[in-house]
């Protein structure tokens, strides 16, 4: 843009003074010639003062006809001057605005600063991500404004000195309230005019969360077939085991005729037998190794269902019915170990109207369903809330998805267990008290089987909250 | 059915299974023999006839389904009950067709041997 001083459209100081200094001139050349002219035409008195008058009027004429001609070529030109700063202003507005629209259209927070600090911009984002408005913002120091910034004023200085992008990949800023993470790049301004740094945060929770998710079930993927060869390992030996049990506890019965018949042989009174080995405390014995090795037949089972079966039976369900057959289940259901019943616990009903049918295998959602509710209530007796245990079952649809939540007004988890809630083998609970499967069989069962997704929401104040999507069209099999 | 003029045929290659389940049939009265390989049961079944063949599935050499099939050949009287540690275990077609059904499938490991007796009763009978 050009200075004032060098566009030819706009007044000179001097113009005034070169119309006044015209005008003299004239006048005075005039005045010198004009007579002298006059004299040496006309001689007749008379006619002399006749031609003065004339000569008079005529020098008014000529010198109001130049100095209109004059002014009308300068305020000519600084019409045009005028319009042109016009434009210009309006281009300048506009691109103003523009600049304006694209940092505030930006999802980025952007701010920008001198390098002592001080902000100079503050866009929509930032407004609405730091709670504070650029009027606010503007002006002040950067770090009275957004403490959470304050150890990132070393990035700016470094920014600025060695103009080069400063980054910091990682890291949290409580953002609207919520701790998030976020991507922090600094970058030199590098106008010739002006000194000082942008910052654009970006929060990247999502895909934080994203990748979290990703690497959680590769994990489970790994551990889940590791899982399944391992169980169909221990089958064979467990098998053995527990058949061999049930032959020794058949012969040791005295009601079997084959048993008579040998003890007979052998010159034995099976009752005298029979009464020894209660004495010994054999046929407990017995059935507690029986009952030890049921207990790792069910967890071998369990840990089967983590390999991808192919013959279930996907028919369309409705899930309320399904929700509603659960309950019925778990009724009754009373807990000796954990000491809970069931009865005492509020059950919240909360269903949509018209869900449409969805396309699932019943009985493992079932075991989902009983799994998770279970767990509600052995949560709700271990540590009991000081409001009245309460279990709260929803069903709601959401795009192509029904959600199915299982919310409990326990003790809540603790976020660096919730982070493992769906690993094979975590349990918080007591060596044989639970397996720790029952989660992530359910976590199986809903995002391999199902193509539905899992989460937990838990915080430390109480109250834990499973929802489960599953997609209505069931799994999207390639 | 008369368990004593019953004769089963027990192919299994874990010794533990195939002994047990042998000493809880023989209990019971039946006529038992067991064989750790189908080679071995197929040349057992060469010098004496069986009613049933409790035959498990993953074995070393010839598999399970192959034995039954070529046992069927051999006897077309004799039944079959399939014991399996495979949880997913599907019938085949050509099992079907000799007449097996998913009721004949008792899957490893097997809390109630009592479920045996009932499963040879129904198919014996």
């Amino acid at each position: 843009m050009s200075r004032n001083s060098d566009n030819p459209h706009l007044v000179h100081r001097w113009t005034a003074l070169r119309i006044a200094m015209i005008y003299a001139l004239f006048s005075v050349l005039w005045i010198l010639l004009s007579d002298q002219i006059v004299l040496f035409l006309v001689q007749d008195p008379a006619a002399l003062t006749v031609v003065q008058m004339v000569k008079g009027w005529t020098f008014v004429l000529i010198t109001a006809g130049l100095v209109y001609w004059l002014l009308e070529r300068e305020i000519r030109k600084t019409r045009q001057a005028a319009r042109e700063l016009r434009q210009q202003h309006d281009r300048l507005g506009r691109l103003h605005s523009q600049l304006r629209d694209i940092t505030n259209s930006m999802p980025s927070v952007l701010i920008t600063v001198t390098p002592e600090g001080e902000i100079t911009h503050w866009n929509i984002q930032a407004e609405k991500r730091m709670g504070q408005l650029a009027e606010d913002a503007i002006g002040k120091k950067l770090d009275q404004v957004f403490p959470a910034l304050s150890p990132d004023l070393s990035l700016v200085g470094k920014a600025i000195e060695e103009r080069k992008v400063q980054q910091k990949p990682r890291c949290q800023y409580p953002l609207e309230g919520e701790n998030r993470h976020c991507e922090l790049t600094v970058y030199p301004l590098t106008g010739d005019s002006v000194q000082g740094a942008v910052l654009r945060l970006d929060d990247i929770t999502n895909r934080v969360r994203m990748e979290e998710v990703m690497i959680q079930s590769e994990k489970m993927l790994s551990l889940g077939g590791l899982a399944a060869g391992m169980a169909h390992e221990i089958n064979n030996p467990l098998a053995g085991m527990l058949q061999n049990i049930q032959v020794l506890q058949h012969r040791l019965s005295p009601e079997l005729g084959k048993n008579r018949q040998v003890a007979s042989q052998c010159g034995l009174k099976l009752e005298t037998f029979t009464d020894y080995a209660e004495k010994r405390e054999i046929p407990q014995i017995l059935e507690r190794t029986l009952s030890a090795g049921n207990r790792a037949a069910l967890i071998v089972s369990n840990m089967l269902n983590f390999s991808r079966k192919s013959n279930f039976l996907f028919t369309l369900q409705k899930l309320t019915d399904l929700v509603d057959a659960t309950l019925e289940l778990v009724a009754n259901d009373y807990n000796l170990s954990i000491g809970y019943d069931f009865r005492q616990i509020h059950i919240e009903r909360n269903f949509a109207p018209d869900l449409p049918q969805v396309l699932c295998e019943p009985n493992q959602i079932q075991q989902v369903l009983l799994n998770l509710v279970q767990n509600a209530a052995s949560a709700l007796f271990i540590d009991p809330p000081t409001a009245p245990p309460c279990i709260r079952l929803a069903l709601f649809q959401e795009q192509d998805q029904v959600v199915l939540q299982v919310g409990d007004n326990g003790p809540g988890i603790p976020e660096e267990v919730q982070s493992k809630i769906f690993e094979p083998f975590f349990t918080t609970r007591k060596s044989g008290e639970g397996t720790g499967l029952g989660l992530s069989v359910s976590y199986f069962i809903i995002t391999k089987n199902h193509g539905g997704a899992m989460t937990v929401k838990s915080s430390p104040e109480g109250g834990t909250l499973f929802s489960i999507y599953l997609p209505i069209k069931g799994r999207d099999d390639e | 059915m008369n368990p004593k003029n019953t004769r089963i045929l027990i192919v299994d290659d874990e010794e533990p299974i195939r002994s047990s389940l042998a000493n809880f049939l023989e209990d019971y009265d039946f006529q038992v023999q067991t064989a750790a390989s189908a080679e071995e049961g197929l040349s057992l079944l060469n010098d004496s006839e069986f009613d049933l063949g409790i035959i498990d599935l993953r074995l070393p050499g010839i598999s399970g389904d192959m034995m039954i099939l070529k046992a069927h050949n051999l006897c077309p009287q004799m039944r079959f009950l399939i014991h399996t540690g495979s949880m997913n275990y599907s019938l085949g077609d050509e099992l079907q067709q000799i007449g097996l059904a998913p009721e004949n499938v008792l899957y490893k490991p097997q809390p109630n041997l009592g479920l045996f007796l009932e499963y040879i009763g129904q198919i014996l009978d």
